[in-house]
């Protein structure tokens, strides 16, 4: 957040997930803070689980136990719970990977010096949905066959032939152009948001404490104490929508597999 | 983080968001499909309708997939 | 302000930027390969360790459990055979007394019997001989009366002896249907 150095009140706008590039700019390369963010993030969850991994011991210990917990809640509570234990297994590396890939670029948007999650800009939720889509049609053809799979995803069982023209529009959109969609825009508007808020919450803390009048301090304090409820509440929200993203993936590939 | 997942098949419990899925789905295609009507004959009937139209068959499908067993 | 709106126009939050695009995809493939590459398998290698330990551990307390069933089944099976064995010693020793007992009636019975058997026939041997003597005295007697009564001497050895048998036949016959 700029607020700070740049004086007076930091109205939060869209531009907060556009900020100037910082190297390459103008190319397919071209590296903002937010980016920044991202690979930071890519490189602490990467560092984190191949030392907590790097000799695994049978009782798990110090930094092990807890990769094996974050891991074991991918693992228990969205893949198996999910798509049972063998398809569970099959897909997990793919789970796990948006779990704490989201997460994590939904951590920084609390993290100091960050501010802002890695999420927030397009890019990742698109580019996840965009897997996702591609892995639920993937899986839902091979097990099924193509014109099966297409078959039990437009056409509910039992609904008369005449209504079919009237239902099968609704289908179509609802698994080939709203789940992606809406995949993409609940992480990307949660993680906006929430950054939008804070930004608000905490420029205007500046501002009242150190820029307006005497009279205005006491509200400032109060700002910063929403402020500082909003981040726990932030907090929640990004690992809620890191599990709402991942859990959905495993639903749609689950719900492509099966004949329903 | 105790409890080990017995099953080793899906349970379905993603039907669930399909449903929830195609409710949208239904507003969302025959609203649109009024409110292009609606922008063609320069009218403004077309799109409540097509929502209302679209509501009532997201109801059905669900009705049909599941509301019978 | 102003110019921020300006800009602000410019970006669309839902269209993506090329370099946003190739970021995320590079911070996908990173933790994806080290997800899948690495860290998963060794977690699913120590959970099938894990689990594997666990199982023999299973393995092993059944087996102990069985050891101890086992033990358990012999000690019984020995304790019962015991209390058979018991059973059967009191039973031969009851069944023996009362061989002993029945062997010693019989003996009793037997020796009696003897007893009983001996006393009769000394009673008859006594009989026989007392019938024997007072047959003998009866004969001299009545021929000692006879020669009296008649005065003659009978004692012709031939006549004597053949009157003598002559008159206890005669007595015998007497007597005879009497006793019958």
């Amino acid at each position: 957040m700029l607020a700070a150095s740049e004086g007076g009140f930091h109205k939060p706008s869209i531009e907060e997930f556009f900020p100037g590039a910082l190297l390459f700019a103008g190319t397919p390369f071209e590296i903002n803070r937010i980016m920044l963010i991202r690979l930071v993030m890519t490189v602490v969850v990467a560092g984190f689980f191949l030392i907590a991994m790097r000799r695994p011991k049978l009782v798990p210990r110090g930094v092990q136990n807890l990769g094996e917990y974050a891991l074991d809640f991918v693992r228990i509570h969205i893949a198996e719970e999910v798509m049972g234990r063998d398809n569970g297994r099959r897909f997990l590396p793919l789970l796990t990977t948006f779990f704490f890939l989201v997460w994590a670029c939904n951590l920084a948007g609390v993290i100091p010096l960050f501010n802002i999650a890695g999420s927030a800009v397009v890019g990742l939720p698109l580019v996840l949905s965009v897997v996702t889509y591609v892995v639920f049609n993937y899986a839902g053809i091979k097990s099924q066959g193509f014109g099966r799979y297409l078959k039990n995803q437009l056409i509910p069982t039992g609904v008369p032939v005449y209504m079919l023209p009237l239902v099968m529009p609704i289908e179509l959109v609802s698994t080939f152009i709203l789940r992606p969609f809406t995949l993409t825009v609940r992480l990307l508007a949660n993680m906006m948001a929430g950054h939008l808020m804070l930004v608000l919450f905490f420029s205007a803390t500046s501002f009242l404490l150190f820029e307006a009048s005497a009279l205005f301090k006491p509200v400032g304090v109060l700002s910063f104490a929403m402020g500082f409820v909003f981040t726990l509440f932030e907090l929640l929200v990004q690992f809620l929508q890191a599990y709402i993203f991942t859990m959905l993936t495993a639903v749609y590939i689950d719900l492509a597999m099966h004949e329903h | 983080m105790s409890d080990e997942t017995d099953k080793t098949t899906s349970t379905g419990d993603g039907d669930v968001w399909r449903l929830i899925s195609t409710l949208v789905a239904g507003p969302v295609v025959w609203g649109g499909i009024g409110y292009l009507v609606d922008w063609a004959n320069d009218s403004r009937i077309f799109l409540p309708i097509g929502l209302g139209f679209g509501f009532v068959l997201g109801f059905y499908i669900v009705y049909v997939r599941h509301g019978r067993g | 302000m102003n110019s921020q709106t300006v800009i602000a126009a410019e970006h669309n939050v839902l269209l993506p930027a090329t370099y946003d695009i190739v970021w995320s995809t590079v911070c996908l493939v990173i933790i994806g390969l080290v997800f899948w590459k690495k860290v998963l398998p060794l977690f699913q290698k120590v959970l099938a360790e894990r689990t594997e330990k666990i199982e023999g551990g299973i393995a092993k307390a059944e087996a102990a459990q069985a050891e101890a069933q086992r033990t358990l089944e012999q000690y019984r099976a020995q304790l019962a055979e015991a209390r058979a064995e018991a059973a059967r010693i009191r039973d031969d020793a009851r069944a023996e007394g009362q061989r002993i007992v029945d062997e010693m009636r019989e003996q009793a019975q037997a020796e009696a019997n003897r007893i009983v058997a001996q006393g009769q026939a000394q009673l008859a041997a006594q009989k026989a001989q007392i019938v024997a003597e007072l047959r003998a005295d009866l004969g001299r007697v009545a021929v000692d009366l006879a020669g009296r009564v008649v005065g003659e001497s009978l004692e012709d050895e031939a006549r004597r002896r053949g009157t003598v048998d002559r008159f206890l036949d005669e007595l015998d016959a007497v007597s005879a249907p009497a006793a019958k």
